[in-house]
């Protein structure tokens, strides 16, 4: 639908001709990405009635004071990598792009935080970062996932999550333009102008900026995010080579860091390895190694994979990818000391194909930087899906993981997923003090139907509350990762969790009483 | 009393208390809040019977201020603000419920105390985090969610820790678990399947244990908590690095704190580090004369698959770090105080009387965050402002805990004061109510605002007190958790 001329007067009027359209092929970008299909059955989801592009946080709160006078709803928009940043619960809807603010505002090299706008993606403040000897962690959907979505968004999980902590637990302080369109800094920001502590005065205003999941701007735009640092034990430049979508390759692992594959005989030993790599405090990027081996392209790894015995793909599927950083010889020393003897308490191998110089290098990049793993998600098949998917202990990730492979499997048998080597997606965060995170992923062809009806299958499945999944957590990381007037994932599960819905849905009347921050991938008020 | 007869109703008779004596206690502190009697008070046991009373407490629209730590009280949190106030005492909530050696968590109910607790953690090899030498007295869980700061900050990954996940009975009567602890499993079930309720993260798209984090029982009031601990060591170095100014001291901290060597860091002066040693005003005060001006205190411990290993390494690399700071003094001992004197004291409650009671009979504290770099302007401020408030400089003691790996410090001034000379007591009232305002000024954020400080840090941060206030009304809907602190 279109916009009334007022209400696209309006919006002209604050960011300027030049930032806003409603020209039909302009909007149509704004509502392709790849999940639509699985999700809405259409390559298409809801059309924006137009795109708005601010430049500043004046004229993001000017766009949401118009969208509350004209009754419009909104949806910011920055890295855009997953089908929350482009669906709409109506037609009546604006995207605000917000690629005009890109500024990396400050870097506190002393205090370790960061000051950015929405567009800064991970990557680029990385790069940044690595001059002063500092760093943010890697988020694994691709070198443009952004700062501020993956912190106070949307999710983003990453292979340094070990060393540099997730999800909402970086954020400093944040500038929050409410969806009545007053404006919030927290914390220190609004009470002395400094962004190093979100917390207070009083109770933290962070529960309800996120919680496992962020509210994918159903109550609001985050404008600046102070995002927290880590030190970098790297060199501040270095050189990466193939451009995309080849992978970036090192010829060797960085100065400053060592790189290991460790295999076990069965996946307890595993994990159970994994959580100790994790409390031993020795990591930086830690991973268990996705489906076996890692190729350039797409036709290589279809060879590799059809060649590969499935048992020797599953074994390797047991695999501790470890990078360890250190800050002297001693350290170094100290840390893959460590490394090799909890190796050996779970009779685990350091095998030469795991060990090869150029494989580390080659695993290196992936793991140090947000480069991203999602080309290997995408080429096999087209698109991938995740579920069963939690942050939990590594007891109940093995309890769920047998669930979900017994699950699964008869879908691989059909041909309609893909999981080379059983490939979920797990790491211990904050040297394993908060638990692993782990995502179930697999491949599917969304444009082949037998593998189509396969996905939903499982998913309704996993998505089942009273079902065998039903235990182990509310899908979609409390169901943030998903549509929620098509799963209806927060409906369904939250009378199970504690009438989470409940308190969810109230937060988002009070903070939006005219419904108008798109909630279709957040809550409405009232569920229609 | 007929409303009396239904809080016994609740939680038992003999469990509901009015005597005069008992009300007394309960209507005042060590604080500079003014004193105001409770109506009762009441002692559940049961998450049920706290689930009762604030229910009866929106029915009769009474004001609920629930209190966990053993006395004494220092901030005036604990006082009611409101007449006719019940007191919700905790104390009678003391299980230790589940030691988690495996993944180093324990839940505990909310009138654990850090006394209490340690023990029972050394005989599964682990240890608690605390913050700087807590009364044994202090609750385990409120001192985390409180948001007390711990003594190592290279653990300290996000403000709320240690806390992990609780259960949470909030001003409308609902129970909810958060985190990891919620869904249809009982929490035994829950352990059944490997859980531990050690995932914080909030449910959903909102964190439930944020917001009842500093809340000062506003929010909600929890039932138990899970929180983080760690090994216990098995050989600890514990360093004491002195220098007559603080920047050195400083830049170290953050050396130390950015590639995470070591375990606890902070920095106090001699007065703070004196009567945290001494056992009388005496004493603090010989050992006082026999300190330098600034102390950092560094620990290296000994965990992990190579114990030894760790501490050596961290010990030569940190050797280093102390070559290349150049003029800085190692404190082998102070006076008869060995280094393993003051480790055992960073790794145990505070023995009677609290140490911070110890030097003058009394105290008040001022603290706030700010960032390290910025500490040495408002010590500077502070003997200013007690100059001209007539208050003796050498009578402050001063912490500095960094928090949160570094990015930002608990800076806190300890006033010590004869709280039975009303001259003293005056002046160090002046300082921490008026002087907290030029603090304010100065840019110190009061993130946890105790008494007057709520007035102070509120005038500076409006849309948080719109939003807080948004945000009450969804969860305590008829104000009946601790009315009048904060922003409520």
């Amino acid at each position: 639908m279109d916009l009334t001329k007022d209400a696209y007067g309006a919006l002209e009027d604050i960011v300027g001709p030049e930032n806003i359209s409603q020209d039909l092929a302009v909007r149509e970008t704004y509502n392709q990405v790849w999940g639509n299909k699985l999700v809405f059955d259409e390559k298409w989801s809801t059309r924006p009635a137009a795109i708005v592009m601010p430049g500043s946080t004046g004229e993001v709160q000017a766009i949401v004071r118009a969208c509350n006078r004209y009754r419009i709803s909104f949806k910011p928009f920055s890295s855009g990598f997953e089908i929350m940043s482009t669906a709409l619960a109506s037609e009546n809807a604006i995207i605000l792009d917000l690629k005009r603010m890109d500024r990396i505002l400050d870097i506190d090299v002393k205090n370790m935080h960061a000051l950015v706008e929405p567009y800064v993606s991970v990557y680029r403040l990385e790069m940044e970062l690595a001059k002063h000897g500092l760093y943010i962690g890697t988020i694994s959907a691709g070198p443009e996932a952004g700062v501020i979505a993956s912190h106070c968004c949307h999710f983003g999980s990453g292979t340094t999550q070990v060393y540099a902590g997730g999800l909402g637990r970086n954020v400093l302080g944040c500038e929050w333009v409410l969806p009545t369109g007053e404006i919030l800094r927290m914390g220190s920001a609004e009470a002395c102008n400094d962004w190093y502590s979100a917390d207070g005065p009083g109770f933290s205003l962070r529960g309800i900026l996120r919680g496992h999941s962020g509210a994918n701007g159903g109550h609001g735009v985050i404008t600046k995010c102070s995002a927290k640092l880590y030190h970098w034990y790297g060199p501040p430049e270095w050189e990466l080579k193939g451009s995309p979508p080849a992978l970036k390759r090192l010829d060797k692992v960085p100065d400053g860091f060592k790189a290991f594959g460790a295999t076990f005989d069965t996946r307890d030993d595993a994990y159970d390895a994994l959580r100790e790599v994790g409390q031993a405090a020795i990591g930086f990027s830690v991973w268990m190694l996705i489906g076996g081996e890692m190729c350039e392209g797409n036709d290589e790894f279809w060879e590799m994979f059809q060649k590969m015995d499935p048992a020797e793909m599953q074994r390797l599927a047991q695999s501790l990818l470890v990078v360890i950083g250190a800050n002297s010889a001693r350290e170094m020393e100290y840390r893959e000391k460590c490394l090799r003897k909890i190796v050996d308490k779970w009779r685990g191998h350091f095998l030469p194909q795991l060990n090869d110089p150029m494989y580390l290098a080659l695993r290196s990049a992936v793991m140090l930087w947000s480069i991203g793993t999602v080309r290997e998600t995408f080429r096999p098949c087209g698109e991938f899906f995740i579920t069963p998917c939690t942050d939990a202990t590594e007891d109940m990730i093995k309890h769920q993981n047998t669930a979900m492979l017994e699950g699964i499997m008869p879908y691989v048998h059909k041909g309609a997923i893909m999981q080379p080597g059983a490939s979920p997606f797990h790491l211990p965060y904050e040297n394993y003090s908060v638990g692993s995170h782990i995502e179930s992923i697999f491949m599917f062809d969304p444009y082949d139907d037998n593998s189509l009806q396969g996905v939903r299958e499982w998913t309704a499945e996993t998505f089942d509350p009273k079902g065998k999944f039903g235990k182990f957590g509310v899908p979609c990381l409390g169901g943030g990762l998903q549509i929620e007037p098509v799963s209806h994932v927060v409906q369904n599960w939250g009378p199970l969790y504690d009438n989470y819905d409940v308190w969810l849905t109230k937060i988002k009347d009070a903070l939006d009483p005219n419904n108008l921050g798109d909630w279709s991938a957040y809550v409405p008020p009232v569920f229609p | 009393m007929s409303d009396n007869n239904a809080l016994e109703d609740i939680v038992g008779t003999g469990n509901v208390l009015d005597g005069i004596d008992i009300l007394r206690e309960y209507s005042s502190d060590l604080s500079f809040v003014p004193s105001r009697r409770p109506r009762c008070v009441a002692k559940p046991s049961t998450a049920d019977e706290v689930q009762g009373i604030v229910k009866w407490a929106n029915e009769t629209m009474t004001p609920l201020v629930p209190v966990s730590s053993g006395p004494p009280h220092f901030r005036g949190d604990t006082i009611p603000a409101m007449g006719g106030s019940v007191i919700i005492d905790l104390s009678r909530m003391k299980k230790i419920i589940r030691i988690d050696p495996i993944n180093w968590v324990v839940m505990v109910e909310p009138g654990v105390t850090f006394g209490e607790l340690q023990p029972e953690l050394e005989k599964a090899g682990l240890s608690t985090y605390t913050p700087l030498c807590p009364r044994g007295s202090k609750s385990v869980a409120l001192s985390m969610l409180e948001r007390e700061p711990i003594t190592i900050p290279a653990h300290h990954w996000d403000a709320l820790d240690p806390f992990l996940c609780a259960e949470i009975i909030f001003g409308t009567g609902d129970k909810l678990r958060s985190g990891e602890a919620a869904g249809p499993d009982s929490i035994e079930d829950q352990w059944k399947i490997g859980k531990a309720q050690m995932v914080p993260f909030g449910l959903g798209q909102f964190d439930e244990s944020r917001l009842i984090s500093g809340a000062q029982g506003t929010i909600g009031i929890i039932t138990w908590a899970t929180v983080k601990c760690r090994p216990s060591s098995t050989r600890t170095r514990t360093f004491l690095i002195s220098s007559e100014t603080i920047e050195p001291l400083l830049d170290l901290s953050y050396r130390l704190i950015r590639v995470r060597l070591g375990e606890t860091c902070f920095i106090v002066n001699d007065l703070k580090f004196a009567s945290l040693l001494g056992k009388n005003q005496e004493e603090i005060r010989e050992l006082r004369a026999a300190l330098p001006r600034w102390i950092l205190v560094v620990t290296l411990e000994g965990y992990g698959p190579l114990p030894e290993g760790k501490v050596e390494y961290q010990e030569a690399d940190f050797r280093d770090m102390l070559k290349q700071a150049g003029n800085l003094r190692h404190l082998q001992n102070v006076l008869s105080f060995s280094e393993d004197d003051i480790t055992k004291l960073l790794t145990k409650p505070s023995d009677e009387p609290y140490w911070k009671l110890r030097y003058k009979g009394g105290f008040s504290d001022i603290f706030f965050l700010n960032t390290l770099d910025n500490s040495p302007a408002f010590i500077g401020a502070m003997h200013t402002l007690a100059h001209s408030r007539r208050f003796p400089s050498e009578d402050i003691g001063v912490y500095i805990q960094p928090i949160v790996q570094g990015t930002s410090c608990h800076l806190e001034f300890d006033l010590f004061y004869d709280a039975t000379d009303s001259t003293q007591t005056e002046r160090a009232q002046s300082l921490v109510t008026e002087g907290a305002y030029d603090l304010a000024n100065m840019g110190a954020f009061f993130s946890r605002p105790y008494g007057t400080w709520a007035k102070i840090a509120y005038s500076r941060a409006a849309e948080t007190n719109i939003l807080q206030r948004k945000v009450k009304k969804i969860f305590d809907p008829n104000n009946v958790l601790n009315p009048g602190r904060l922003c409520f």
